[in-house]
């Protein structure tokens, strides 16, 4: 996608959406906006998988996922250059193979990225990455947003499961499941207000 | 009362007319004795809607241009197969719409010919300028791009895209596009060096990063 285009991605079971086997699975680009949902139940969902260089890419333009599994890829989202992701569950990030460039979710160059939790079906879960689980760096952000323990960013390679630079921010950690966190700038409420 | 009795038929009239001058126009294309989509589709009438019947094996690039009827398809009855052909200069997509409305491909077997150099078909389908246009229920193989959708505001539904070589892409959707996608299966094989790329785990990944 790109050019200030608008896609909505939608799977209504039986049947379903699967994207596999590309270099990029889905690429957002150029100011462009997708829509992806699916009613994921846990099946039923969007499938980005088994891509070579990263299931999906948003650079600047704008994703909104909602029950979309990205799972097998060299690299699971990665979200830069002032782009915006949206990212909620039921759905899965899960199997990044790409070393410690295999990142589930990873936010850079002033970008944001905001992951919702969910207690229904299988949950949102950013798990068995080789790299870490959610990487942030070069003035961007994450915003989790509850329920309380409802995302799980667990089991991914490397010392810690979500890691910043000095220069990005990360806010509701008081709603994730136990994890393990290195970043300078962290805030426990999902929404801080100064 | 005579006066509302003699009206009714007046208004019965009047009403099977504008339904015979609006009414559908129904086609058949036989590709496998020679017909032709692309001439089916050419000078159709600004105040119809037509359908066109394909069947059997269609080996030509689909050129439908300025349709501005009611609405325009072309549908596999049941099945029906498009293969695009080679075009010297310049590759042409297997089916191209451009500047059109409501024109719809619906149970298609859409296929590119060749693989990347210049005359083979660079897209299967290309929606270009074309406003309520409609994929479904079709499957399309190719070795470039798959659906190529620019300024275009489209429905793909229920579409099964096979790439089968390194580069190809699924679905494009570029310039001001609006797109609503529902059950895409978008497939493909990356071929390096002899290795089918199916799995990272099969192959040397640090050849794509």
């Amino acid at each position: 996608m790109d050019q200030g285009s608008r896609v909505r991605l939608n799977a209504i079971p039986v049947s379903s959406s699967s994207n596999q086997g590309y270099s990029v699975g889905m690429q957002v680009r150029g100011g462009a906006s997708l829509e992806a949902a699916a009613p994921c139940n846990p099946v039923g969902c969007i499938d980005v998988h088994d891509n070579a260089l990263s299931g999906v890419q948003i650079i600047s333009g704008q994703a909104t996922f909602n029950g979309v599994n990205v799972t097998n890829n060299n690299q699971g989202i990665l979200v830069q250059n002032s782009g915006t992701l949206s990212y909620a569950g039921p759905a899965s990030i899960t199997g990044s193979m790409g070393g410690l460039g295999g990142v589930g979710i990873l936010v850079t160059h002033n970008s944001h990225a905001v992951i919702f939790g969910t207690n229904t079906s299988t949950g949102t879960n950013i798990t068995g990455n080789s790299g870490r689980g959610v990487a942030v760096a070069s003035n961007s952000s994450v915003q989790f947003v509850g329920p309380m323990n409802a995302t799980n960013i667990t089991g991914n390679n490397g010392a810690f499961n979500i890691a910043c630079d000095g220069s990005s921010l990360i806010t509701g950690t008081s709603t994730l499941a136990a994890t393990t966190i290195t970043c300078v700038d962290q805030q426990p409420s999902s929404v801080v207000i100064p | 009362m005579r006066l509302l009795w003699l009206r009714h038929p007046l208004l019965v009239l009047l009403a099977v007319q504008t339904a015979l001058a609006a009414g559908d126009v129904d086609k058949k294309v036989e590709c496998d004795k020679g017909d032709s989509i692309t001439a089916a589709a050419a000078d159709l009438a600004v105040e119809k809607t037509y359908v066109l019947h394909v069947s059997g094996t269609c080996n030509e690039n689909v050129f439908i241009d300025n349709f501005e009827g009611i609405s325009l398809t072309i549908e596999g009855d049941p099945s029906a197969t498009i293969q695009g052909l080679l075009n010297n200069p310049g590759g042409q997509p297997v089916v191209f719409v451009s500047n059109s409305r409501r024109v719809t491909l619906v149970n298609l077997t859409i296929q590119t010919t060749g693989g990347v150099t210049p005359n083979d078909n660079p897209v299967g389908v290309a929606f270009n300028l074309c406003r309520g246009c409609q994929v479904s229920n079709s499957v399309v193989n190719t070795s470039r791009v798959g659906i190529n959708l620019i300024n275009t505001q489209a429905t793909i539904v229920g579409i099964t895209i096979n790439g089968s070589a390194m580069g190809s892409s699924g679905l494009t959707v570029l310039g001001d596009s609006n797109a609503t996608v529902i059950n895409l299966s978008a497939t493909a094989l990356l071929v390096e060096s002899g290795c089918w790329w199916i799995r990272a785990a099969v192959c040397d990944s640090t050849r794509f990063l």
